[in-house]
């Protein structure tokens, strides 16, 4: 839906507030949940969808009524607002001098059947907490290798986290597992699976991310500017995917 | 409906539709409902070669899109390999099955996201050139977003021009971008309107090159975009 790409609300320029409407007898509509605006959408055959501004809400100063534009103009304005900027974060998820810019609604896990690296459950916590191609869930069962657990993505200048959270349909993970950390100098690309999903490559190891509710293209945008600071930083380049 | 049970519900609809479509005439009947549905217009200048290698790059516009310029290649040149990412099982098989190539999977060249995993995968793209084949590509990499051409190119493409010097194909489907947008892929509209056109081929290097720096790679990926680019605006 229209959400996967405006992530953002191009007029307030808040995060994951815009939501498409479908409507059979009439076209369907955007709404942002943060603004109040409202944009109307058509689409023209043979060349893309445009999106009609119906109510500007609270945006009434930038833009007027009636503006419409293609759905690819709306993009680049959406891009326009898009900054690097810390957050607040009250947990104890952050390091000393660590800065958080993004954290996810729910997401689930998700690693390959056939690991990189082999480890068997034998390996220590130790082992499991220093590195997260050293991972294996003792509580899997064969039938669904795959899948970790759902849990919350964070975003920091130094990592990327997932943190199980207590809800979610599988059994909560052993207390040392909980939490995988991905340092940005070792993540190697972070890719939007289609419109499906996150691809990270870490060392030599694919993890996927689903998430309930927002669009990777998010991950990628915030993944994607980073990324420079990182190879300034450390030499380490992050690939990704087009944004 | 929930959402588990809709997905279900549309695989099973898709697997049956398609396998009708098999029964009843397979690429012919593909082709045209594609013309009738989508109006799909192909130009006349079209040239794939029938014989010789030949490497076709074609811009990434929509599984609906890429699926139909991936058809009319095929049309051209029933050897055809198609070089693609292996993002997810489900998606690959059900691109075998809305193009009918379910019993051929042999002719995809699947490459991994770990770049550095492709090795065996780009030797076997480039042994298919040298002996004379055809390989479809989208340099592109991934689906675009917003229905722009992307830029940067990804390599693949330019370093299997560099290391066969076999001619590059440009074509590019216009119009797909509606029918079927990434950001609303689970619905695939039935009406539209496609072209599809060719450029002249592109011809990287005189012979095959032993090695290519990364400043070819860059330059010949460039050139490719450009002349893509130039297509589309034309």
């Amino acid at each position: 839906m229209i959400q996967d790409l405006l992530w953002r609300c191009p007029l307030c320029a808040s995060n994951d507030v815009l939501k498409h409407n479908r409507h059979w007898l009439y076209p369907d509509t955007v709404d942002c949940t943060a603004c109040g605006a409202q944009w109307r959408v058509r689409r023209v055959v043979g060349d893309n969808y445009y999106l009609k501004v119906t109510h500007a809400g609270k945006s009434a100063t930038t833009v007027q009524p009636g503006l419409e534009q293609s759905i690819t103009s709306w993009y680049d304005l959406m891009k326009q607002t898009i900054h690097l900027v810390d957050r607040p974060e009250s947990s104890n998820l952050l390091e000393a001098g660590e800065k958080l810019y993004l954290a996810s609604g729910q997401a689930t896990l998700w690693t390959e059947l056939q690991l990189a690296i082999p480890i068997t459950e034998k390996h220590s916590p130790a082992i499991a907490g220093s590195s997260p191609l050293s991972f294996t869930n003792p509580s899997v069962t064969a039938a669904e290798a795959g899948l970790i657990g759902t849990g919350r993505l964070f975003l920091t200048n130094r990592r990327m986290i997932w943190r199980q959270s207590a809800k979610g349909r599988r059994p909560p993970l052993p207390v040392d597992f909980q939490t995988f950390t991905f340092p940005l100098q070792q993540v190697n690309g972070i890719y939007a699976i289609l419109n499906l999903g996150l691809l990270l490559v870490v060392g030599m190891q694919l993890y996927t991310l689903r998430f309930a509710q927002e669009s990777p293209l998010k991950w990628v945008t915030y993944t994607a500017l980073l990324a420079p600071q990182v190879q300034v930083e450390s030499g380490h380049r992050i690939r990704t995917s087009h944004y | 409906m929930n959402e588990p049970l809709q997905k279900s519900i549309h695989k099973h609809y898709q697997v049956w539709l398609s396998s009708l479509v098999n029964r009843l005439g397979g690429e012919r009947l593909r082709l045209g409902l594609a013309r009738i549905l989508y109006k799909l217009q192909i130009e006349e200048d079209l040239s794939i070669p029938a014989k010789g290698g030949c490497l076709v790059a074609f811009n990434h516009v929509s599984d609906a899109a890429d699926t139909i310029v991936y058809l009319v290649i095929q049309h051209y040149r029933p050897d055809v390999f198609l070089f693609v990412w292996n993002l997810n099982r489900d998606i690959i098989s059900s691109f075998l099955r809305t193009t009918g190539l379910a019993r051929s999977a042999e002719r995809l060249i699947l490459t991994d996201m770990r770049l550095t995993q492709n090795a065996n995968e780009l030797l076997r793209a480039r042994q298919v050139l040298l002996d004379g084949g055809c390989v479809a590509i989208a340099p592109e990499g991934e689906t675009t977003w917003d229905g722009r051409l992307q830029s940067p190119l990804a390599p693949g493409a330019a370093w299997l021009g560099l290391h066969t010097a076999v001619p590059i194909i440009p074509i590019i489907s216009r119009g797909g971008y509606d029918v079927q947008p990434l950001w609303w892929r689970e619905k695939i509209r039935l009406t539209g309107r496609i072209q599809i056109r060719a450029g002249q081929p592109l011809v990287l290097c005189d012979h095959p090159l032993e090695k290519v720096t990364e400043f070819q790679l860059q330059a010949a990926s460039q050139r490719l975009w450009q002349v893509l680019s130039e297509l589309i605006n034309r």
